[in-house]
């Protein structure tokens, strides 16, 4: 309904309504949905801005037992160890490099298999692709690593097995950087495509099929849907999650760079959780790390308000 | 040859004999250099000395005991113990063994004591979560001394046992007489005295073992190496006559299996090539990593693994099985038979009844594969010398929070009385074993209640640790005849020959412990520093000859550049501040 049907009485209780002069009546009447709110939100308190008070550990000298307050501050000496050290600027490269490479590759994939997805015809197929798609989704990290060496391992893995067998030599999927790198990628899409592309399908089932059906009648190809209706219709959501996306530039998982390295590419595949885990938590480098992630933390938040200020400035509405 | 169809009283006898010849000094008593004999005794640890009087009334009261060290009032303490989650195993809270215990140690001492769980996989990660939260358990042990008990010291989580182990040693007997002050004082700090924890003993330190396939070497009419020349010379013999050995499985021939942990498996090779005249400075200078990695010796065995590697000798994916999950298929390559010699514990081939390489090579190949034990690396003297570690176990410590340090020390003083150690080992007659009428203890798979969630109950007898199957006696004797009964379904000739062949007295050289204190330089960068160890290792050996310097050089830069010249120096002016340009410090 549009406001043009409106009286200019009817608009102005609306736009009160919403602005919300009176507040109070609002929580009144949704009191309910507020008290529901609670239970998230001490889950948010509790967990996650609660123990942001260890964030200055990053300043603070390395120990765990004392009461925070009584260890000794250090100033910027965990940020400087951190930045002086060069595997952490070789994790960071690491870490932008392979993100960059999985927005790069994995970001359109889901977009892609949502848009012929949808354009399925036949309705049964279509599930059980989309439910095969699922599937990798819920295996770990370490299967997925134990089904790709079987596979793509240098001598006992099947493609190099048929590959030899039809006179071609193996290829190193693992063993050389540059071929790691396309495995890693090519794995990761693998496992998240298919679960990615339900948002996307949810944001196309939100656009008007009025809007097919009248390009149809106009002449319009399946092409000429897809990029003049579908894209468009979905581009909001392309835009949030590529702006959410973009936070973990320099984050990203632990599990899967540290399940699928080995000896021969840890030059390249050393990305920050993975320097983390290893400089940091095993050495029992307590305040190393949190000045790491606490580094990540602010990086990526930079990254994402730029993001935002950038959707926003080309006339997308961005995450606020 | 065909050993296996000696008489098995013969076979028995020899190990019986290797045994005794083996065991007959503790490995901690193996002497350095090329005269076995006592522990090196560092100046500048003078450990106190035991208390031989009996504790007088007055000091007895003054820690609420009576005269038979019992407490008059019942005091609690909470003790760690090893999860290890394993099938079909019980609570190691609440089980036969941990419930005798508690009994035993509240009737003996009137001590309270309540089991905490630590992951035996997960243990200093465990720890680490208990030391945040101020509940580590009052006696909680770890194997990694260097790394973890070191950075909770340093955060003064640790309490310092000196006082009490000093002053009280009369109060600790039994504990005492097993450890010595050699191993309690183990790690004292040279200037402090701090003893921040103590190392359980291990009762036989072995080397790694090297074995090759018996049957290749008699169908190619091979001797048994004895240089690496020749070993090398098998392995190409085994390649170039792949056909004849695997037949439609040549293309699988492995002649020398390695998996990607390199630094272990490499060891006897390395020995091969330290050099004879080794001296303790030089041990102790390049010690900062295992295998004394910034001795020249590691470079030139790297090379020849690199050689052998380009010669297609080894598995061509061996560094990329890194994932524990695949670890078994190296494993399973031995198994099925397509390896010619790999390294591993003493009884590699052996352990594992029915599961053995052994028993699943003979069940794919047919009774006549056979993996023996073999000792080709002699050094530029041609001798064999073996470096072992020392003889020390899992550390036990004490958290700072810990009010309780003499009930706790009085319950491993009890965990630590011959018979409650031999008991928790061999369980109960009839059910955890069969006692022969030599005296020989053959241990049996209990189950249900009964069940050893540990080999020989390790977890309980945290001061001891025993290995290679035979429970510790107290007599060579009984343990060479109990150990014969350990491997079910192998021929005792083979498991006879792993233990002569790796446990010659004349062979083996114990590392010394220098204790000249904590290297500040090493603090924090360990871990890191082994991983990348272990990672240039592999790249070396997979480097085309051509490169194999400048990829091993980088290597070496790149830990040197990481902290490991920092320790380097620092344990060269450590060495040189205790005892100047001396090259051996043993008697």
């Amino acid at each position: 309904m549009s406001s043009g049907v409106l009286t200019k009485r009817q608009q102005n209780r609306l736009d009160k309504g919403v602005s919300g002069t009176s507040k109070w009546t609002l929580v009144k009447r949704y009191w309910v949905l507020y008290v529901m709110l609670i239970l998230p939100m001490a889950y948010f308190v509790i967990f996650r801005y609660l123990p942001m008070e260890y964030l200055a550990m990053a300043f603070k000298e390395n120990n765990i037992i004392k009461p925070l307050w009584e260890v000794p501050w250090v100033g910027l000496k965990n940020f400087e160890r951190a930045f002086g050290d060069r595997d952490f600027w070789n994790a960071l490269r690491n870490t932008f490099m392979l993100n960059i490479l999985d927005i790069g590759f994995g970001f359109p994939a889901p977009i892609i298999l949502a848009i012929i997805l949808n354009e399925l015809v036949f309705k049964r197929f279509k599930r059980v692709t989309q439910t095969i798609a699922y599937m990798p989704h819920f295996l770990s990290w370490v299967i997925i690593y134990g089904l790709a060496m079987r596979l793509f391992a240098p001598t006992d893995g099947l493609v190099n097995i048929l590959m030899n067998r039809a006179g071609y030599e193996s290829i190193s999927f693992f063993d050389k950087p540059n071929n790691w790198v396309a495995t890693y990628v090519f794995l990761g899409i693998w496992q998240s495509v298919g679960w990615n592309t339900i948002i996307y399908l949810a944001a196309i089932t939100n656009i008007n099929p009025e809007l097919y059906e009248a390009a149809a009648v106009d002449g319009a190809g399946r092409l000429r849907r897809i990029w003049h209706i579908t894209l468009p219709g979905i581009k909001p959501t392309i835009v949030v999650l590529l702006i959410l996306t973009m936070g973990g530039l320099i984050g990203g998982g632990f599990e899967r760079p540290w399940v699928l390295r080995n000896p021969m590419v840890y030059d390249v595949a050393t990305v920050l959780p993975v320097y983390v885990y290893t400089k940091g938590l095993l050495n029992y480098q307590f305040s190393l790390t949190t000045a790491v992630g606490m580094f990540q933390s602010v990086v990526g938040l930079f990254f994402v308000l730029g993001a935002n200020f950038f959707a926003r400035k080309v006339g997308e509405r961005g995450l606020w | 040859m065909k050993t296996r169809r000696i008489l098995p009283l013969a076979l028995a006898l020899i190990l019986i004999v290797g045994m005794l010849a083996a065991c007959g000094a503790d490995p901690a008593d193996i002497g350095p250099t090329a005269t076995p004999g006592a522990l090196p005794t560092p100046p500048v640890v003078t450990p106190p000395p035991i208390i031989e009087d009996t504790p007088t009334d007055s000091v007895l009261l003054e820690l609420g005991l009576d005269e038979n060290l019992r407490f008059l009032e019942t005091r609690k303490i909470t003790v760690a113990v090893f999860d290890r989650g394993n099938d079909g195993g019980s609570p190691p809270d609440d089980n036969v063994f941990s419930n005798w215990i508690k009994e035993q140690v509240l009737e003996t001492h009137n001590i309270e004591i309540e089991w905490v769980r630590i992951g035996r996989w997960t243990g200093t990660d465990d720890y680490s979560r208990l030391f945040a939260a101020n509940a580590v358990p009052d006696i909680g042990y770890e194997y990694d001394f260097e790394i973890f008990m070191r950075a909770f010291s340093e955060m003064g989580g640790i309490l310092d046992m000196y006082p009490y182990l000093s002053e009280y040693s009369n109060i600790f007997p039994h504990l005492f007489d097993f450890l010595g002050t050699e191993f309690i004082y183990w790690n004292m700090d040279p200037e402090t005295n701090a003893v921040y924890a103590f190392p359980g003993k291990v009762m036989e330190v072995s080397p790694v073992g090297t074995f090759m396939r018996e049957d290749w070497l008699d169908i190619l009419g091979l001797d048994e190496p004895r240089t690496i020349q020749e070993f090398e010379d098998c392995l190409v013999a085994f390649k170039d006559n792949a056909e004849l050995l695997l037949g439609e499985n040549a293309d699988r021939m492995v002649p020398y299996m390695m998996s990607h942990d390199v630094r272990w498996q490499y060891r006897p090779l390395l020995d091969g090539y330290l050099p004879s005249g080794l001296s303790e400075r030089d041990i102790y200078v390049n010690g900062s990593l295992e295998q004394l990695l910034t001795h020249p010796a590691n470079k030139e065995t790297i090379r020849t693994l690199n050689k052998w590697y380009n010669m297609g000798l080894m598995w061509y994916d061996f560094g990329l099985y890194t994932n524990e999950t695949l670890g078994s298929i190296v494993d399973d390559r031995i198994r099925q038979g397509h390896v010619g010699a790999y390294n591993g514990n003493i009884d590699a081939p052996y352990r594992g009844g029915e599961n053995s390489h052994q028993a699943k090579l003979q069940e794919f190949v047919g009774p006549d594969a056979a993996y023996i034990a073999i000792s080709p690396f002699p050094n530029d003297s041609g001798e064999v010398s073996r470096l072992i570690s020392q003889a020390v176990d899992r550390f036990i410590f004490f958290p700072s929070t810990n009010t309780e340090p003499i009930a706790s020390l009085l319950y491993i003083d009890f965990i630590t009385r011959r018979e409650v150690r031999e008991y928790l080992q061999i369980g109960e007659e009839g059910i955890n074993h069969i006692l022969h009428d030599n005296g020989a203890v053959e241990k049996l798979p209990a189950t249900g209640e009964w069940i050893q969630n540990s080999p020989d109950n390790i977890d309980y007898t945290i001061t001891i640790n025993v290995s290679n199957a035979a429970p510790s006696l107290g007599d060579p004797l009984r343990e060479g005849l109990s150990r014969a009964l350990a491997f079910p379904g192998t021929d005792s000739a083979y498991v006879a020959r792993t233990f002569a062949v790796n446990q010659d007295p004349a062979t083996l050289r114990a590392m010394p412990n220098f204790s000249l204190g904590t290297i500040e330089a090493e603090s924090g960068i360990i871990v890191d520093l082994n991983t990348k160890r272990n990672n240039m290792f592999v790249n070396a050996i997979v480097a085309a000859p051509a490169d194999f310097d400048a990829v091993y050089d980088a290597g070496m830069q790149d830990l040197m550049a990481s902290g490991l010249r920092a320790a380097v120096d620092e344990r060269i002016a450590r060495w040189e501040l205790y005892y100047g340009d001396a090259e051996f410090i043993s008697e």
